[in-house]
């Protein structure tokens, strides 16, 4: 009984198309791989995370900075790739948490989150600052909270709508008068916005 | 007064004092698509019996979020305005919430067509465009009042903890060892489809 019920948790969170996910998730590690120059990598070390870690934490000793800006590209193209097979919402499963998490440890993590915000591109930006919106404050760096300050200026409703959630997730940042600068295009936005900034004063 | 409620994307549709988007016609394309994600031609909506039941009806949408949100909003619809123009059936069944008390306020929109959903197109419009209108039929929902009324109804046993969302769980201290468990077997199973 049980096992029955376990098996039914289990199977209620696969995506009913995990079979392509997993093909773009293998997609994914190995742009990641190549982004790290291991173009003439073997697959089979792909399938073995461990490997794989030990891999990456080898490379990241020896990491050069002369490529910094070309991987975090890449690495941007391969999570492109993963969201765009990916629906975004509050209430949908969110798979790239996953990734972006892992990400988040890694050194070009940073940069990831400046070439995001370049980028502008509309699923990736609203993707990472819904990762960025479940975290603790605790939790949060200063650029991760830059980025989230960008998206909130960014002009765009929906972005803003996000980013602004995570800030009242949040329930806190670092320079409240800064906040009072922002102008969001909608009224129902905006007036939670300063809400937050009357609250907080 | 009754009204039928339902969970709204306010950042999608046009801000308060804009009056270009008198004809629905101009609403993107975006608007349509994220706010009706109909199933069989059908939306949910809740009933409640008057004004004074939005927090708790917003207490039944919040117990079932897997992820954080601080606050949200709902649209009312005067109940007479929507029986009227729409079918409507009343569908305890396809409740979604995991507080028992409220399947029964559950009702689905049915047999919508292009032309059903122009027309609830047209009243939330002309609702997020006025702002007495705004004031009177959108409300905002604090989630952790929320978390509190879904807690005094898990202690009368009014709940259903197994359809409690993940978020709500954490919040509420009421994780077990066999949600921990399902989530390691979640990432065994996710390491052996990588695997094969």
């Amino acid at each position: 009984m049980l096992g029955e019920v376990l098996l039914a948790g289990m199977f209620s969170v696969i995506p009913v198309s995990h079979h392509a996910n997993a093909t773009r998730k293998y997609e994914i590690q190995t742009a990641i791989f190549s982004s790290r120059g291991y173009e003439n990598f073997i697959p089979e070390e792909l399938y073995f995370p461990e490997e794989g870690n030990k891999l990456l934490q080898m490379e990241s000793k020896t990491s050069t900075q002369k490529n910094f800006n070309n991987n975090s590209d890449k690495l941007l193209t391969a999570f492109k790739c993963l969201i765009s097979d990916l629906r975004i919402g509050f209430d949908e499963e969110i798979d790239y948490f996953d990734f972006l998490f892992n990400l988040s440890e890694e050194e070009d993590y940073n940069s990831f989150l400046w070439q995001a915000n370049l980028d502008g591109n509309l699923k990736v930006c609203s993707a990472i600052s819904i990762f960025l919106s479940q975290k603790d404050y605790s939790a949060i760096t200063a650029q991760e909270e830059n980025f989230i300050i960008a998206m909130l200026k960014s002009g765009n409703v929906q972005i803003q709508s996000i980013a602004l959630t995570a800030i009242l997730n949040w329930d806190e940042v670092s320079d409240i008068n800064y906040l009072k600068s922002i102008k969001i295009d909608n009224d129902f936005l905006q007036e939670d916005l300063t809400e937050f900034i009357e609250h907080k004063a | 007064m009754a009204f039928l409620v339902r969970k709204i994307n306010i950042e999608q549709w046009p801000k308060g004092t804009n009056k270009d988007f008198t004809c629905i016609e101009n609403l993107s394309a975006d608007t349509i698509i994220k706010e009706f994600n109909t199933s069989g031609n059908a939306l949910s909506l809740w009933k409640i019996e008057n004004e004074s039941e939005i927090k708790e009806i917003g207490a039944s949408f919040t117990s079932r979020f897997k992820t954080k949100q601080a606050v949200f909003r709902l649209i009312l619809f005067p109940y007479e305005l929507i029986d009227k123009n729409f079918q409507l059936e009343h569908t305890p069944k396809n409740a979604d919430t995991a507080i028992r008390k409220f399947r029964n306020c559950h009702y689905d929109m049915c047999n919508l067509t292009y032309g059903s959903l122009g027309l609830l197109a047209s009243i939330i419009t002309k609702y997020t465009t006025d702002t007495e209108l705004k004031d009177k039929y959108i409300k905002k929902i604090d989630v952790k009042e929320s978390l509190q009324i879904i807690d005094a109804y898990r202690l009368d046993k009014e709940v259903d903890e197994n359809l409690l969302g993940r978020y709500v769980k954490k919040e509420l201290g009421l994780e077990t060892d066999k949600d921990r468990e399902i989530a390691d077997l979640e990432n065994k199973l996710k390491k052996l489809t990588k695997s094969k």
